[in-house]
């Protein structure tokens, strides 16, 4: 199946011949120039401490700290960060990393394999409340064999160990920290107010509740950053941020596609379409009997119409999904699986085969149970138009669907109790780029949230955990990605490209999602 | 007086403490919880373990008195999301907030109370016509949707004034963004003002002492000013007393749309990602604020009306 429609394949034509204009218009003048401001928005205060989690806290730290590991800002692979290099042995259970020599922590002291150390005994103490703790969860012991090579034993192979590092894991320097308690390491309030990291670019000033202002670390050792400073505000309306790109008060916001009409000719402002690991689905509780039943989740699926959704409200910004594995992690895509073409028909002929038949009142029902649930989402406006149009497909094959409107924070809420409470639910999820998925499909994993259970792929998930070789483990995510498909496990809508507005000084953006891309933040520059 | 003073501060203490019981009560029940426990990423041994060290394990009435035990020490928390003392949180905020709403009355008043009596004294005029027609717009206008447009043409088509957000750099940086969202919120106080100051001018305007005054041969704009004004001020009073509080609670839309950094945006991040210590230190300061100014207005009626008394 074409990956991409004709729309698309059109699109890209007209990108490529502008591309090809514009490199000829610009062929002279294209060299990055040093200097200036780049200001991005976030959602609210950044504690800048990458113990703690939250989107407005991450970004900020992408350009503080260092990760061991980065990811290629293109194809994602985890490359050099910290650490030059790695090897893995070959049972998967000793990682060593040769790090980088003469990185100096912002206040100048020099970065080592201890500080290396630290930081994973601060990830792996008990005490202190860490988000990312499950990425450690099979780390051993760590080993400092001298100043610049560090050895991570594990109780088990976790093939994307490499990967989890480089996702968020900032290492923390160890003369700043050491002499905290567990209870401080939770929330050093001291140490925050003026930050340390190894990062591109430098903690400056933070004015509470507006903006955090970083400036250039002339002597990052990945290249001094060609901005001299980089300023994260606080605007928690996308309205309003999309006004002040407009205003030129920022250089740049992410945006949804309904503000491209708005925005799509504004002098001075281009929009760029970068692709993320990001997957939208309707997630399906199998504890209810309803979604036990396979044959009801199949026929849901064929019932979506799910160009409708992209076209409608993605606006075209979006590709149709296959399964939870990103195409961007392309050695372990694939699409050869089934997939749900939009068939109401083939959608009714399965419910009737599985005895799910229609009563008097056109509502489909099974040994007393009526097909009648109910679909949670939150008040964003394309999750809510997923609610809906799932809403009038899913009537139209004789289910009774209702929507009920939750603060986010309730969806959430009520997705992770044990056993999970709601019928069937848009979200969406941001992995890292790895096709390892046990967090959210192994059977009693916390992050399975659809109290999903299928013994042959937690077997899967197992070996392909501990599989190091590549090809292997691609074969073993082909697999999985296959069940997954014919089980209609949670509904795949789509994979979103993230919509940017960018001010047309802007350079030198990595072309992948920001969450990732803002690793490389040293190489923006403005014209 | 003294006496009636000190029987409200005692009778405010008490106010307080049920406010606090009943906004914990009432957060306790809200469905959902702190954000931080739900993050993605996180393990259920983890969030147990934050659960534990927030002290949210506790039953509730033990988690409202240890609360409380730190509140009379004087100590607010800290916040869950944001790792600083609630106090200092709010201290950052406070004085924002108190900048934005004091220009917005400012506005408000200096507007309202003119607009309000020159509508009084051309009664079914044009003048008052439009201006009855421009409070009550004022008084409907959706405020989200009015600071946008504002921002729309000052912001981004004319560039005269930048888009939301506060910097203090300089007085000429912190009146430039104070601007929009000042108007934005001083047009619905002036609406209500503006209503207010015409209804009690009215009423006046008939009382036998104006028309004693007239036929005295007092001049007219003295009779509007000293004999009318200062007796219809008394409800226009009440009415700017009530504005008062929001003095340092702020608003919630203005402060969300202008990313303002204030009291109101942050009762609504708070709210949102459920940080208790926050949404309960938000309380308790514009509680005291309420009460306080409720306290000011009425000893003010003494003042202004000679008739009242407290004894």
């Amino acid at each position: 199946m074409g990956w991409f429609g004709n729309r698309k394949r059109a699109l890209i034509l007209v990108w490529a011949a502008a591309a090809l204009l514009g490199l000829a218009a610009a062929a002279a003048a294209q060299a990055p120039q040093r200097g200036g401001t780049f200001t991005l928005p976030i959602s609210d205060d950044p504690p800048m401490w990458p113990i703690q989690g939250g989107i407005y806290n991450i970004l900020v730290n992408k350009l503080i700290y260092d990760t061991l590991v980065r990811y290629h800002p293109e194809t994602l692979e985890p490359v050099g960060g910290l650490a030059e290099r790695w090897e893995v042995s070959e049972d998967g259970l000793a990682y060593t990393f040769h790090l980088r020599q003469g990185v100096k922590w912002h206040d100048g002291e020099p970065f080592d394999a201890e500080d290396v150390a630290f930081t994973f005994q601060v990830w792996m103490n008990p005490e202190v409340p860490y988000y990312l703790r499950a990425n450690v969860s099979s780390v051993d012991r760590v080993e400092v064999l001298d100043p610049y090579t560090v050895r991570v034993h594990m109780k088990n192979p976790v093939a994307s160990f490499p990967v989890l590092l480089g996702y968020n894991m900032s290492i923390l320097p160890k003369h700043r920290l050491e002499h905290l308690s567990a209870a401080q390491l939770a929330n050093p309030v001291e140490f925050l107010r003026n930050p340390i990291g190894t990062g591109p670019f430098k903690f400056g000033q933070k004015v509470p509740g507006s903006m955090v202002r970083l400036v250039a670390n002339e002597e990052y050792w990945d290249g001094a950053p060609y901005l001299d400073a980089f300023v994260f505000r606080v605007v928690p309306d996308v309205d309003t941020q999309v006004a002040q790109v407009q205003a030129g008060d920022l250089d740049m916001a992410i945006i949804e596609p309904y503000h491209l009409d708005a925005v799509r000719n504004v002098p001075g402002l281009r929009i760029e379409e970068a692709p993320q690991v990001n997957h939208f689905y309707i997630m399906l509780n199998h504890a209810n009997p309803i979604f036990a039943d396979r044959a009801v989740r199949q026929a849901l699926s064929y019932a979506l119409d799910r160009q409708s959704i992209i076209d409608g409200l993605m606006l075209g910004m979006a590709q149709p999904a296959t399964g939870p594995i990103s195409p961007l992690i392309s050695w372990a895509y694939t699409a050869d699986v089934v997939q749900y073409h939009y068939d109401p028909e083939k959608a009714e002929r399965l419910l009737d085969e599985a005895g799910w038949l229609r009563g008097p009142d056109g509502i489909r029902q099974k040994d007393g149970r009526r097909l009648s649930f109910t679909i949670d989402v939150d008040p964003h406006p394309i999750r809510q138009g997923i609610a809906l149009v799932a809403q009038e497909n899913w009537r139209r094959i004789g289910a009774e669907v209702n929507i009920a409107l939750y603060e986010y924070n309730v969806i959430l809420q009520n997705a992770r109790s044990q056993p999970p409470k709601y019928d069937a639910n848009p979200n969406w999820l941001v992995t890292p780029p790895d096709p390892d998925i046990s967090t959210y499909y192994a059977g009693g994993s916390p992050g399975n949230t659809y109290a999903y259970a299928n013994p042959e792929v937690d077997r899967l998930l197992e070996l392909g955990r501990a599989t190091v070789n590549q090809e292997e483990r691609a074969r073993i995510y082909h697999e999985i990605q296959r069940i997954l498909a014919e089980d209609a496990a949670v509904l795949y809508l789509y994979y979103p490209s993230e919509i940017r507005l960018v001010n047309d000084r802007v350079q030198g953006l990595a072309p992948v999602g920001y969450r990732d891309g803002l690793a490389w933040a040293h190489k923006i520059w403005k014209q | 007086m003294g006496k009636y003073v000190v029987g409200r501060l005692l009778q405010a203490v008490v106010l307080l403490a049920v406010v606090s019981v009943i906004t914990f009560a009432l957060i306790m029940a809200a469905p959902g919880g702190p954000a931080i426990l739900y993050d993605p990423s996180i393990t259920a041994d983890e969030a147990e373990r934050i659960r534990a060290l927030l002290g949210l394990d506790q039953p509730a009435h033990i988690q409202y008195l240890r609360w409380l035990g730190n509140v009379i020490r004087g100590d607010l928390g800290t916040s869950y999301t944001l790792g600083l003392p609630v106090a200092e949180v709010i201290a950052h905020r406070l004085p924002a907030t108190l900048l934005l709403s004091g220009a917005s009355i400012l506005f408000a008043v200096a507007l309202g109370i003119p607009l309000g009596m020159l509508s009084a004294v051309r009664r079914n005029s044009w003048i008052d016509n439009a201006v009855t027609a421009i409070s009550f717009m004022g008084m409907s206008i959706p405020v989200f949707w009015y600071g946008l447009m504002l921002m729309i043409l000052f912001s981004v088509r004319w560039r005269l004034l930048p888009a939301g957000g506060l910097e203090t750099d300089t007085v000429a940086s912190t009146l430039k963004h104070l601007v929009l969202p000042a108007v934005v919120l001083g047009t619905v106080h002036m609406a209500e003002i503006t209503r207010y100051t015409r209804a009690s001018m009215l009423s006046v305007l008939h009382q036998d002492y104006i028309r004693t005054a007239r036929a005295k041969g007092v001049k007219e704009t003295w009779v509007l000013a000293k004999h009318a004004l200062k007796n219809a001020i008394l409800p226009v009073v009440t009415v700017i007393g009530l504005l008062l509080p929001k003095v340092a609670t702020g608003s919630a839309i203005t402060e969300q749309v202008f990313a303002w950094p204030g009291m109101g945006q942050l009762a609504v991040r708070a709210a949102y990602q459920r940080d208790y210590p926050v949404i309960m230190g938000v309380t308790l300061v514009v509680s005291v604020v309420v009460i306080l100014c409720n306290l000011v207005v009425d000893l003010l009626y003494v003042y202004l009306d000679p008739r009242v008394r407290y004894e």
